[in-house]
C-alpha cells in the first residue's frame, strides 16, 4: 500500500466534514448502542462494586453469622439461648475461630446526659467486639484488661450518641446516667460510613453504628445481671478458606444441644457473595447478546450507507485508479474510513453514556461504576462493526474496473 | 528509442451472445518524445486503445511494451503502479475530485506515489504555477471555468513526470479558444521533451500533432478516410 494509514484518516475526516450530517446518520446506530452499552455495564458494574464493598465492609468473607432458625422455633424460649460463658466454652474446640461478637444488646436503661438522652440500649462487649468489627476509638482510650477485670463503670459511646448526649461539650471523662448507674465516657468509637442507596436516596447504612454506646460485658453482667441471653452472634475465621467449614462444626455443636434438631442456623457472606455473582454473570450474559444485537443492527446501517457511498464515489474510485490507486489502497481507504467513522461514533457513544449513566443513576438511585475496562471492550466493539461490516463494502469498491469506475456518471 | 510497442493488439468484448471486436491486431510504435494523435470516428476502437495504452484495460491478445515493460503480464497492483508513475492522463471530462481543492487533487498521484509532505504541497504547486494556476490553489474544481479545470488535470498527469501523457478528446468539452490553449500547452510539454499523445475525432486537433495515426473498425487506417 502506497498511500500512509494517516493520508486515508485525513482523507476520511475531510469526507465526513464534508457530509457532516450523513456522517452523524450513518453512526447513530453505533452512538445509541455503545452508550447502551456503558448504561447497562457501568450500572451492572456498579451494584457489583457496592455489593462487593458491602461485604468487605461487614467483615468480609471471613464473618459468620449465626442465628435462630426462625422458620423451625416457634417462639424463642430462654432455653433456647445461651449465657455468655456457656457459649465461649462451648465454641472453644472449635480450631480457627478468631473471634466471637456476642452481639448481647442490652435494652432496659435510659442512657442520658443531663437533660440530653438518646436511644435506651447499649452493647455489652468483650476485646473480641472490636476485632470482629475492626472498630477503634478516634478519641479517648479503648476498653482495658483492667476495665473488664475490675467491671469498671466505664462507656465507649459513637460519634452520633455524642452529638446527642453532649452537642459541644468534651465528653471524655463525662459520666453518663444508664438506669440508675453511671459510667464515665473515656472514649469516641470511630465515626463509620458507607453509602448505599436506599428508597429515600443515598444514605449511610452503618449510622446506626453512631449511635452507639458500649461498655465492657463484665460491667453489664455486674449492672443488669438479668441480659445474659444470646441467641444470635457473629463469628471472624481466622482464614476465608475455614470459613465454610467452620460454620458446619459450629451449627453442629450448637444444635447438638438440641437433640441434632435444627434450633441454629448460620449465613456467611461467602454464599452471599456467590449468589450475585451468579444473578450478575446471567444478567451479563443476556445483556451482552441485546448489545450485540444493537451493534449488529447498527453495523448493517453502516454497510448500507457504505455501499450506497461506494456507488455515489464510483466514479471518484475510478479516477483514485486512474493516477495510480491499487485495489489495496481503495481497499484499505473504505475500511479504515468505516472503522474511524465506527470508532469516533464509539467514542461519542460513551460520552453519551457516561453522562446518561450519570443521569440514570441520579434518577433511579443507583451506584454507578465505569471502568476503563469497560470503555476499552465499548470502544473495541464499535471499532470491530467497522471492521467486519467495512470488509464487503471496501471489496466492491477495489474490485470495480477502473474504465467502467470512470466511464461512470 | 521506442517508448510504445504493440503487436497484434486484440481486444473482444463479450456482449451478450454479440462478441464485439474493439480492436483487431493492432500494431502501433510511438518513439520516446514525440507527439502523435490518435483519429477515428466513434467506435473504431480508440478509447478501448487509449485505455490499454494507458493500462486502466487489459488486451484480449497480443503484446504491450511500454518504457521496455511488458505490460500485459503484469498483477493489477503493478499495472496500478505504472498508472502511477509512467501515465498521465488528462480526460475529455477531467475527472477531478470534485470536493477536495485543485492543489489536493494535482497531488494525487504523488499520494499514491508515497510522496508526503512539503515535498508533495510543493510538487504540485509547482506544476499548477506552470500552467498558469499558481494563483488558484486553494480552489474547488466548481470554481473554475472549464479551460481552467483542463490545465489542473494536465497539471495532475505530469506532476509525477511520467513517460507518457495521454489525453482523451482533450477539447472536447472546451470553446474553441479555451481547446487551443489546452493545446498549445500540450506542444510547450512536447518541446520540453514529453512524449503526447492525444486521441480526437477532431481533424483541426490532429493536424496540431507530429504525426496522426488514423484508427477504423480497430485496425490502422494507411491513406485518407474518406
Amino acid at each position: 500500500m502506497a498511500i500512509s494509514f494517516r493520508e486515508v484518516v485525513n482523507q476520511s475526516l475531510q469526507d465526513f466534514w464534508a457530509k457532516k450530517i450523513r456522517t452523524i446518520v450513518t453512526v447513530m446506530g453505533i452512538i445509541l448502542g455503545t452508550a447502551s452499552i456503558i448504561i447497562v455495564m457501568s450500572i451492572v458494574q456498579g451494584s457489583i462494586k457496592q455489593t462487593t464493598q458491602w461485604i468487605e465492609e461487614t467483615g468480609g468473607l471471613k464473618k459468620i453469622d449465626v442465628y435462630l432458625n426462625w422458620e423451625y422455633n416457634q417462639a424463642v424460649n430462654r432455653k433456647k439461648q445461651f449465657e455468655y460463658d456457656e457459649l465461649k466454652k462451648l465454641l472453644r474446640p472449635i480450631q480457627g475461630i478468631e473471634s466471637i461478637d456476642l452481639n448481647l444488646t442490652v435494652w432496659n436503661s435510659t442512657i442520658k446526659y443531663g437533660k440530653n438522652d438518646v436511644a435506651p440500649w447499649y452493647r455489652a462487649v468483650d476485646p473480641d467486639f472490636f476485632k470482629v468489627e475492626e472498630w477503634g476509638v478516634q478519641e479517648g482510650r479503648m476498653f482495658t484488661e483492667y476495665d473488664y477485670k475490675k467491671s469498671n463503670q466505664v462507656a465507649l459511646i459513637g460519634t452520633n450518641a455524642r452529638k446527642n448526649l453532649f452537642g459541644s461539650i468534651n465528653p471524655l471523662g463525662k459520666k453518663i446516667q444508664v438506669g440508675n448507674n453511671f459510667l464515665t465516657v473515656i472514649g469516641i468509637l470511630e465515626y463509620r460510613e458507607f453509602m448505599g442507596q436506599s428508597d429515600l436516596g443515598q444514605r449511610n447504612w452503618l449510622e446506626w453504628k453512631n449511635d452507639m454506646v458500649v461498655i465492657p460485658i463484665d460491667t453489664s453482667l455486674k449492672l443488669s445481671p438479668n441480659y445474659n441471653s444470646i441467641s444470635n452472634f457473629t463469628i471472624l475465621t481466622q482464614d476465608e478458606s475455614l470459613t465454610e467449614s467452620i460454620q458446619a462444626k459450629v451449627e453442629k455443636t450448637l444444635n447438638a444441644q438440641f437433640n441434632n434438631k435444627p434450633v441454629y442456623k448460620t449465613s456467611s457472606n461467602l454464599e452471599r457473595r456467590e449468589e450475585i455473582l451468579k444473578n450478575s454473570s446471567k444478567f451479563n450474559i443476556i445483556f451482552y447478546f441485546i448489545s450485540a444485537i444493537s451493534l449488529l443492527v447498527g453495523g448493517i446501517v453502516i454497510m448500507n450507507i457504505m455501499l450506497a457511498t461506494i456507488k455515489e464515489k464510483t466514479r471518484e474510485i475510478g479516477v483514485r485508479m486512474s493516477v495510480g490507486g491499487s485495489k489495496l489502497d481503495i481497499f484499505f481507504q473504505f475500511l479504515i474510513q468505516t472503522v474511524i467513522i465506527t470508532t469516533l461514533g464509539g467514542i461519542i457513544g460513551i460520552f453519551i453514556g457516561i453522562g446518561l449513566s450519570d443521569i440514570v443513576a441520579g434518577y433511579v438511585n443507583v451506584k454507578i461504576a465505569i471502568t476503563s475496562n469497560l470503555i476499552f471492550i465499548a470502544l473495541l466493539m464499535s471499532s470491530g462493526v467497522g471492521l467486519i461490516f467495512g470488509v464487503i463494502p471496501s471489496w466492491k469498491a477495489c474490485s470495480l474496473n477502473p474504465v467502467t469506475a470512470l466511464r461512470t456518471e | 528509442m521506442e517508448i510504445i510497442q504493440t503487436d497484434n493488439l486484440i481486444k473482444t468484448y463479450n456482449m451478450g451472445k454479440v462478441q464485439v471486436n474493439a480492436l483487431q491486431g493492432l500494431e502501433i510504435s510511438i518513439k520516446q518524445g514525440e507527439f502523435v494523435a490518435i483519429i477515428g470516428p466513434s467506435g473504431s476502437g480508440k478509447s478501448t486503445l487509449m485505455h490499454i495504452l494507458g493500462c486502466l484495460d487489459s488486451p484480449t491478445k497480443g503484446s504491450y511494451t511500454l518504457d521496455g515493460i511488458n505490460v500485459e503480464k503484469l498483477s493489477k497492483s503493478k499495472l496500478a503502479k505504472i498508472r502511477n508513475n509512467k501515465i498521465g492522463f488528462v480526460f475529455q471530462t477531467f475527472n477531478l475530485l470534485p470536493h477536495i481543492n485543485i492543489q489536493k487533487n494535482v497531488e494525487l498521484p504523488l499520494l499514491y506515489g508515497g510522496i508526503t509532505g512539503s515535498k508533495r504541497s510543493n510538487r504540485a504547486i509547482e506544476v499548477l504555477t506552470s500552467v498558469g494556476l499558481g494563483d488558484r490553489l486553494k480552489h474547488k474544481p466548481s470554481e473554475l471555468s472549464g479551460g481552467q479545470r483542463q490545465r489542473v488535470a494536465i497539471a495532475r498527469a505530469i506532476v509525477n513526470n511520467p513517460s507518457i501523457i495521454l489525453a482523451d478528446e482533450p477539447t472536447g468539452n472546451l470553446d474553441t479558444t479555451s481547446g487551443s490553449d489546452i493545446m498549445s500547452i500540450f506542444k510547450e510539454l512536447h518541446a520540453k521533451g514529453n512524449t503526447v499523445i492525444v486521441v480526437t475525432h477532431d481533424k483541426s486537433i490532429a493536424d496540431k500533432a507530429d504525426r496522426v495515426i488514423t484508427i477504423v473498425d480497430g485496425k490502422i487506417h494507411n491513406g485518407d478516410i474518406i
